[in-house]
C-alpha cells in the first residue's frame, strides 16, 4: 500500500513539473495595437472600408430563435459592403457565458465579440489585461456616428468608460420612449367596464379600493368568486410599479441628492411592506405570487381570472383576440401614497452595455470599428434592428411597416435576419424611425408611456463601473444582504414576520456590511459623476 | 398442523402489505411519466391552470409536430446515436481489458498503477486545463472530443475489475496455460464470454451517459452539424425566454407571446423525444443488470 503511494506521488510530482516547464511557451501577445499610421488594404471613409477582403472570427450568443448567423441578411449586406467577411462561433445562448469565460481562459479568442453578453466585471478584468482593445481612441478616428451620439449624450460616454479610463465595449442605445419604463401595471379593461368605473386610481388608497371592487363584485360575471384583483410572478414587478408610489426608486440603490441610500431599510419601504401585507392578507394579491411561473400566470389571465398585473403589454397575460383591443386595458400611470405626494416612475437605463468589443486578436481594428459604426447610422440601425425587411407606405416615407411573409410569426421570421431579435446589438433604436411604424403596436405603448409615465420617470442609479477589489467586495455583502432582504421581504408580506419585527430587520442589514456596500456605490457614482 | 395454518396466514399478511406498499411505490415512480405523456399531448392552457392531472386535456399533438418540423432534430439524433454506439464501443474497448488485466495478480506494478488510475478519481485539472488539452491535441470541433475524453471511468473500471476478480476463478487460468493457452486467447476465448452480465452493464451505463451528455459538446463543438440531440433540445426549450431588452422594446409583443406559448407546448414533447428510446432500451438491458451487480455477491 505504501509503496504505491510513494510511487504514485512521485510519478505525478515528476510529472507536474516537466508539464509545467514545457508550457510557457504559449503567450499572446498582450497588444492594444495602436500602431502609428494608417494600415495597409483600408479605406479610412466610404466603402468598401478594405480593398480586398478580410475574414475575420466573430463570437456572439445565438438566442434559441435565431437562424444561423451566416445566413443573416445584416452580415450579408455588411459584407458586400464592407468586405469584410466573418467566420462565426455562436455558442447557444443558455450556455454562452461558460463558453465566454472559456475563450477568455484558454486565450482563444475571436477577433470581435458582437451580442457580447459581456458584463461590467468582464470589461473591468479583461480590459485591463489586454485582451480587450481600448476603443476610445479608434472611436474618435474612425466612429462618427457613434462619436456623434456620445457628443449629444454625455451620458453615454460616462456610463462605458470603465474604472481605468478606457473604453472596452460598445453598447447598444435604446431611444424608445416605451422602453424608459418597460415595467407597467394594467388594469384589466373588460372587468372595469362591467363594473362601470371609467376613472383610473391615482393614489395607493385608491387602488386598494379598486381591488377591493373585483373581489367582491363578480366582474368576470361567471357567478362565482374566483377573481384574483392583483397577480404578480414573484414580488418583482410590483417593487417597479409601487414602491415609486411610495416615493422609492427600486429595492435596490438610490442616489437622492448625490447621496447614495438603500432603499429596503428606508422608512417608506416599510409603508410598502404594510401595503403589500394588508392586499395579501385581505386576499387581494394572488395567494400563488410567489410560486407560480408566468406561464401559469397567463393561463389565469387567459381564463378571465387576473384584474391588474404588472408586465409590458397587457396581451402578454389577458386574453386579446386583436392587437387593437390591447388599448381597452388602461395603464395605471403614477400613483401617490399617503408618505409620499411626489409622482414618480422607475426610469431604465438608455443604454445595454457590453454587446460589441475587439479583442487583441484582431489585426484590423480600425476596420472593424468602421465596420460597426455603420450600425449606428439611422440607414444602419434600419438594417441592424429590421434586416432592412421594411415596406414603406407612402413615397413621402413617413409610415412603413416590417414586412414579413404571410402565415409566419414576425418575431421568427426577424430572428432569421438579424440576431437582434433576443440578443443586444452594438447600434441605435431610433425614436424618430420607431415612432413611424404601422404594424405592431409600438407607437401606442409610447403614447401611453410619454403622457404618463416619462414625465416623472427618475433613474435610481447609473450605470457604472467597479474596480475588482470593490467586485469581489459587493459579491460577498450584496449577496448577503440581497439574500436576507428577498427572504424578509416576502416573510413581511404574506404576515410571517410581524411588522413590529422591522427594527431587527433594519438593524441584520446593517450588520451585514451595509455601510461599505454603500461606500463602494458611493465612490462609483462620484467617479461616475466626475468622468468627462 | 394449527402452527402451520397460522404462519400461512401471517405469510398472506405479509404479502399483502408487501403487496400494498409495493404498489405504492409503483405509483409515485409511475406518475411522473404518465403525467408528461399527458401533458406532452394537452392544450398548456390546462396543464399551467393545474386542470390536467392525470388523462390528457384538450388533446393536440403541436408539440410533436413542431419538435419534429426542427430540421435539426433528425441531425441531432442522428449524431447522439453515433456518439452513443461509438463512444460506448470505445469505452468498453478500453475500460474491459484494462479491468482484466488490472485484475490479474500476475500483472507487474499492479498497485501503482491502480494507485495512479484512483488518483485521478479525486483529483482532475478542471475545466480550463482539460480544454486546453483537448485543443492542443486538434480535437476541438471534431466528434473525437466527445469519444476519447472520458474513454473510460474509473469508477466503472473498479466494478469491471472487481467483477473479473470474483468471478472468474484462478484454476481457470492455470489450466488454461497449462493447455497451452495464451493471455490474449484466455481473455478472448475463455473470460469473455464468462463476462457477458459485466459488459452488458458497462454498457448500459457507458451508453446512458452519452446519451444525456450535452457539457462536452457545449464546450467543444462549434459546427451546429455535430451537436447532439440534447443541445438541439436545450434550445427549443429555452425559446421562451424573452430577456428584459426584448420587452422594452418588443415591437411585437403578441408574437412573442405566441412563442411562449408555443414553447410552452413543446416542453413535455421534448422530454419525451428526448427520454424515449433509453427507456425502450432499458427493459431488455434489466436482466443483465440484475445479474451483473448483484452476481458477486451471491453464489447461486
Amino acid at each position: 500500500m505504501k509503496k504505491w503511494l510513494k510511487g504514485s506521488f512521485c510519478i505525478i510530482i515528476s510529472s507536474a513539473i516537466l508539464l509545467a516547464g514545457c508550457s510557457t511557451g504559449n503567450k499572446t501577445n498582450h497588444a492594444g495595437n495602436e500602431s502609428g499610421g494608417e494600415p495597409k488594404n483600408f479605406n479610412t471613409s466610404g466603402y468598401p472600408i478594405v480593398g480586398e477582403k478580410i475574414t475575420l472570427t466573430m463570437m456572439g450568443a445565438k438566442a434559441a430563435i435565431h437562424g444561423p448567423w451566416e445566413d443573416m441578411v445584416l452580415f450579408k449586406e455588411m459584407e458586400e459592403m464592407t468586405n469584410i467577411h466573418f467566420n462565426f462561433n455562436t455558442p447557444p445562448a443558455a450556455n454562452y457565458q461558460e463558453a465566454k469565460n472559456l475563450a477568455f481562459a484558454s486565450q482563444q479568442l475571436p477577433d470581435v465579440f458582437f451580442n457580447a453578453g459581456l458584463t461590467p466585471d468582464d470589461e473591468v478584468t479583461y480590459g485591463s489585461q489586454g485582451y480587450l482593445v481600448p476603443l476610445e481612441g479608434l472611436i474618435e478616428e474612425y466612429a462618427p456616428n457613434f462619436n456623434k451620439l456620445m457628443k449629444d449624450n454625455p451620458d453615454i460616454k460616462k456610463s462605458i468608460t470603465t474604472v481605468d479610463g478606457h473604453i472596452y465595449s460598445l453598447p447598444l442605445i435604446i431611444d424608445e420612449p416605451r422602453a424608459f419604463v418597460p415595467s407597467r401595471l394594467w388594469l384589466n379593461g373588460d372587468w372595469m367596464e362591467s363594473l362601470g368605473i371609467t376613472t383610473e386610481p391615482t393614489t395607493t388608497d385608491e387602488l386598494y379600493e379598486l381591488l377591493k371592487r373585483f373581489k367582491n363584485e363578480d366582474p368576470n360575471k361567471n357567478g362565482k368568486n374566483d377573481e384574483i384583483p392583483i397577480s404578480s410572478e414573484k414580488l418583482g414587478g410590483f417593487q417597479s410599479v409601487l414602491l415609486p408610489a411610495f416615493g422609492l426608486l427600486g429595492r435596490e440603490v438610490e442616489v437622492k441628492d448625490g447621496k447614495v441610500r438603500f432603499n429596503p431599510v428606508q422608512d417608506q419601504y416599510k409603508e410598502y411592506l404594510t401595503y403589500l401585507n394588508k392586499l395579501f392578507t385581505e386576499k387581494l394579491m394572488d395567494e400563488e405570487t410567489f410560486v407560480q411561473t408566468s406561464q401559469q400566470m397567463t393561463a389565469k389571465g387567459n381564463s378571465n381570472q387576473i384584474g391588474a398585473f404588472p408586465h409590458s403589454s397587457p396581451d402578454l397575460v389577458l386574453k386579446v383576440d386583436k392587437p387593437e383591443d390591447n388599448l381597452k386595458h388602461p395603464m395605471l400611470g403614477t400613483l401617490t401614497s399617503p408618505v409620499n405626494s411626489e409622482k414618480l416612475a422607475m426610469k431604465s437605463s438608455k443604454i445595454r452595455r457590453g454587446t460589441f468589443a475587439i479583442t487583441s486578436q484582431n489585426k484590423y481594428p480600425e476596420a472593424t470599428m468602421r465596420w460597426v459604426d455603420y450600425l449606428y447610422s439611422s440607414e444602419g440601425s434600419k438594417l441592424g434592428i429590421y434586416g432592412n425587411s421594411i415596406k414603406w407606405l407612402d413615397d413621402a416615407k413617413t409610415k412603413w411597416e416590417f414586412d414579413f411573409p404571410e402565415g409566419m410569426n414576425s418575431e421568427e421570421y426577424r430572428a432569421k435576419l438579424t440576431p437582434d431579435c433576443g440578443g443586444q446589438l452594438p447600434l441605435i433604436k431610433e425614436r424618430k424611425f420607431d415612432a413611424m411604424r404601422d404594424n405592431g403596436k409600438g407607437p401606442d405603448y409610447n403614447k401611453m408611456v410619454d403622457e404618463k409615465l416619462n414625465p416623472y420617470a427618475v433613474q435610481a442609479y447609473p450605470d457604472v463601473y467597479f474596480s475588482n477589489d470593490e467586485q469581489k467586495r459587493l459579491n460577498i455583502i450584496k449577496t448577503d444582504i440581497k439574500t436576507y432582504v428577498d427572504q424578509m421581504e416576502a416573510k413581511f408580506v404574506v404576515g410571517q414576520e410581524p411588522l413590529t419585527k422591522w427594527d431587527d430587520y433594519v438593524k441584520m442589514i446593517n450588520k451585514m456590511g451595509l455601510d461599505e456596500m454603500l461606500k463602494i456605490y458611493q465612490d462609483a457614482y462620484d467617479r461616475w459623476n466626475k468622468s468627462e | 398442523m394449527t402452527t402451520m395454518k397460522r404462519k400461512l396466514r401471517s405469510d398472506r399478511v405479509f404479502e399483502i402489505i408487501n403487496f400494498i406498499f409495493l404498489f405504492f411505490i409503483l405509483i409515485i415512480v409511475l406518475y411522473p411519466l404518465v403525467y408528461v405523456i399527458s401533458a406532452s399531448i394537452s392544450d398548456p392552457v390546462y396543464v399551467n391552470q393545474g386542470t390536467m392531472w392525470l388523462y390528457p386535456r384538450g388533446i393536440t399533438f403541436e408539440g410533436y409536430q413542431r419538435v419534429f418540423q426542427n430540421p435539426e432534430i433528425w441531425s441531432g439524433y442522428r449524431n447522439t446515436i453515433l456518439y452513443t454506439v461509438a463512444g460506448t464501443a470505445i469505452n468498453l474497448l478500453f475500460t474491459v481489458p484494462g479491468a482484466y488485466a488490472l485484475s490479474r495478480k500476475d500483472l507487474k506494478g499492479r498497485g501503482i498503477m491502480m494507485g495512479l488510475i484512483v488518483f485521478t478519481m479525486f483529483f482532475g485539472g478542471g475545466l480550463i486545463p482539460s480544454f486546453l488539452l483537448v485543443s492542443w491535441l486538434g480535437m476541438l470541433n471534431t466528434v473525437w472530443a466527445l469519444l476519447i475524453p472520458n474513454a473510460v471511468a474509473v469508477y466503472n473500471l473498479i466494478i469491471c475489475r472487481t467483477f473479473f476478480q470474483t468471478n472468474i476463478p484462478k484454476e481457470l487460468q492455470e489450466s488454461a496455460e497449462i493447455d497451452g493457452c495464451s493471455n490474449t486467447v484466455l481473455f478472448l476465448k475463455i473470460v469473455l464470454p464468462l463476462s457477458a452480465p459485466i459488459i452488458a452493464v458497462m454498457a448500459l451505463y457507458y451508453g446512458v451517459t452519452h446519451w444525456n451528455s450535452y457539457f462536452s459538446a457545449i464546450i467543444y463543438l462549434k459546427d451546429r452539424s455535430l451537436y447532439p440531440l440534447q443541445l438541439i433540445l436545450r434550445e427549443i426549450l429555452v425559446q421562451n425566454q424573452m430577456n428584459d431588452t426584448m420587452l422594452m422594446t418588443g415591437d411585437d409583443m403578441e408574437a412573442m407571446a405566441k412563442q411562449a406559448r408555443i414553447a410552452d407546448i413543446i416542453k413535455y414533447a421534448v422530454m419525451i423525444v428526448s427520454s424515449l428510446p433509453i427507456i425502450v432500451i432499458y427493459p431488455f438491458m434489466q436482466r443483465f443488470f440484475m445479474k451483473g451487480v448483484l452476481i458477486g455477491s451471491v453464489k447461486g
